[in-house]
């Protein structure tokens, strides 16, 4: 049996493993008889801490790896780093018995199947390769958020309020915002994203000119759910979100005028195409005109030809006194600030005309997805249903990549109250990331042979961490930081070129003999 | 008889493997046949290295990851299956019961309902007639 020498670490913690002395006598017996793993040693339960210095010395003879056999699991030992230091903590095993254990059985009798788990376990280990962890300190101070809306801007200045210079890129003209160490670069767009964390570089178009600015980390905010419900200033006007008509319906408030708005950014910013909730919409509006909660109910649409399906719908609203007036892109609904009223130019009558507008409901939903968004930043288009899905490894506001930050992606949309302590949590894992100051890379964890590799692209399309890039030679390489070590890349290579560190071809195959009772 | 089978489990260390830790925990016992074997992702598993649990000795094969709408590292369990269906037809090829092998999915909190799959595959594998290259090895 070929491969490098195991040192085996036995728990003698008879109150877990429920073995009696001879039996664990026996169970090191054979481990020491064995060929490959020569240094088989029982020391004390090494989930007690003061056990565990007595380790730092242990008879190890040449042995650079090492499996730690015990019952409790392995998170409650937490990293092991109180071995010889010559044993690397990227090549130590450590083998939760007690899952193998079967219950209701004589513990006795179970003492072949460990010896066989542990022999497995050995031969895999014996071709595990060594991984370096490097500590890889930010090549930038500064940080970026990317966001056009209130929050992005809160955000921006939460974090230079601690000292960091931050950049606020922003699609849309902001109003002038001045703080210590911010930086607003606002009417600009955003092209491409790259880099690792602690030193991303993103690419943007400022007034026809091409920039790059650099960022330890980056802070992205969602446009479609995070509008601040505020009307422009002076406005007398009331803002409800369709979402809350309910319960302000439940209130039982009457009013002079009541519009029913398609697209809440109508008002604020230029927004694309948009696909109002109209079910919803027309059923508050139906609502407002039968329970006469406002004398003068009217819904301000973009195309009225996108609720078509909605034709009885329609009919109902109208009948029960709902007014339809259109406008287009070109003439904006404005609101009046003296007077409670909206002017619009209507469509029909080509004329402009006013409407009162004591109340104004509008869905915050109805922003679909910025796909140009994140096509711009090329990331994958479900990043944000990614995040969410992983519920338990990452939280709301990461995303996949360290040193990314996300409000307002995971999940379904949301609105402002939702959202705030989404913010908070983003800003707060974005200033601690900042200061630790340095960012350990698992090291490459996947390798790629380049005498092999046929350029076919096969891993740069499959990699979920996008860690596989073609390089100037037209080769694949594997991003260090990046990769995650999952093996995807390593199983569909039609030329057999990769190889992943943690878990090599020849590991796989010895567990896999050393299971099936088959050695050579 | 059913002492001697032996089933190799490639079991994806993340939602698999804590769903199997947890069931462990909550005292069920994983059957006597299960050989696991733990891997990073069970999109690391590669063809020929199924092909090899079989022809070392194995009697079946479980390929044992997480649900595929919610895979750890996103691809991994779809990628798995594929192939886990290329070595089904395979073993038609050279007449061997296709549900030698076989694909479970499994989520990291239903552990008990994982226990219970692999238990029904053992006994599925136990009533298949005894494995030719097997006896072949001996």
């Amino acid at each position: 049996m070929s491969g490098n020498k195991v040192c085996m670490i036995l728990s003698d913690c008879q109150g877990c493993s429920g073995l009696c002395r001879d039996d664990l006598d026996r169970l090191t017996a054979a481990l020491k008889a064995d060929a490959k793993s020569a240094h088989a040693v029982v020391v004390k339960a090494p989930c007690i801490k003061e056990f565990r210095k007595e380790l730092r010395d242990l008879p190890i003879e040449g042995c650079d790896r090492a499996v730690v056999a015990m019952w409790c699991h392995p998170e409650q030992i937490g990293p092991v780093n109180w071995l010889p230091k010559k044993i690397s903590p990227s090549l130590v095993d450590v083998v939760d018995l007690s899952v193998y254990t079967t219950k209701g059985v004589a513990c006795a009798t179970q003492v072949e199947k460990y010896l066989r788990i542990l022999r497995a376990s050995a031969a895999g280990l014996s071709h595990a390769e060594h991984i370096k962890d490097r500590k890889i300190p930010y090549a930038s101070k500064s940080a970026i958020v990317i966001g056009s809306n209130d929050r992005a801007v809160e955000a921006a200045k939460a974090i230079a309020a601690k000292g960091i210079h931050t950049k606020l890129i922003s699609m849309m003209p902001l109003p002038s915002t001045k703080a210590d160490h911010l930086e607003v670069i606002d009417e600009s767009i955003t092209d491409g994203l790259k880099g690792i964390p602690g030193d991303f570089k993103v690419a943007y178009t400022r007034k026809g000119q091409k920039k790059e600015a650099d960022a330890a980390s980056i802070l992205l905010v969602s446009e479609r759910c995070l509008i601040k419900m505020n009307l422009p200033k002076d406005s007398k006007a009331r803002l409800v979100p369709l979402e809350q008509f309910n319960s302000y319906s439940a209130g039982g408030s009457r009013v002079n005028g009541m519009v029913f708005l398609d697209d809440i950014l109508t008002l604020t910013t230029s927004a694309d195409q948009v696909t109002p909730a109209w079910h919803t919409l027309l059923e508050a509006a139906k609502t407002a005109a039968v329970t006469k909660m406002a004398d003068y109910v009217s819904v301000l649409a973009r195309d009225v030809k996108a609720a078509g399906l909605l034709e009885m719908l329609w009919k109902e609203a109208a009948d029960a006194g709902v007014k339809f007036i259109r406008y287009d892109d070109k003439s904006r609904p404005k609101i009046n600030k003296e007077e409670t009223t909206i002017t619009v130019k209507d469509l029909v009558l080509g004329d402009t005309i006013d409407i009162p507008a004591d109340v104004i409901v509008a869905p915050v939903t109805s922003r679909p997805w910025e796909p140009v968004f994140i096509e711009r930043l090329s990331m994958p288009s479900d990043w944000d249903l990614k995040s969410r899905l992983r519920g338990p490894q990452r939280g709301t506001a990461q995303s996949p990549c360290d040193g990314i930050f996300l409000i307002g992606y995971a999940g379904f949309n949301k609105l402002l109250d939702i959202a705030e302590p989404e913010m908070d949590s983003a800003v707060s894992q974005m200033l601690a990331f900042m200061l630790k100051g340095h960012h350990i890379a698992r090291g490459a964890v996947a390798v790629i042979d380049e005498g092999k590799c046929s350029a076919c692209l096969t891993c740069v399309r499959t990699c979920p961490y996008r860690a596989a890039i073609m390089n100037e030679r037209w080769k694949a390489e594997i991003v260090a930081d990046k990769c995650a070590g999952c093996g995807n890349c390593v199983a569909v290579c039609p030329s057999v070129a990769i190889d992943l560190k943690n878990s090599t071809r020849p590991a796989i195959k010895a567990q896999v003999a050393a299971s099936t009772g088959v050695m050579q | 008889m059913n002492d001697k089978l032996k089933i190799v489990a490639f079991v994806c260390e993340n939602h698999a493997m804590s769903a199997i830790r947890a069931a462990s925990t909550a005292g069920e016992s994983l059957p006597e046949s299960i050989r696991i074997i733990e891997v990073p992702c069970t999109g690391r598993i590669e063809t020929p290295q199924l092909l090899d649990a079989i022809g070392d000795g194995a009697d079946a094969v479980a390929v044992i990851g997480c649900l595929e709408e919610n895979c750890y590292h996103d691809v991994g369990s779809m990628l798995a299956r594929g192939r886990v269906n290329r070595i089904k037809d395979i073993m038609k090829d050279i007449s061997l019961e296709p549900e030698r092998i076989e694909m479970i999915n499994s989520a990291s909190v239903s552990g008990a309902m994982l226990m219970m799959k692999l238990r029904q595959f053992e006994s599925r594998v136990a009533a298949m007639p005894v494995l030719v290259l097997k006896e072949a090895i001996k």
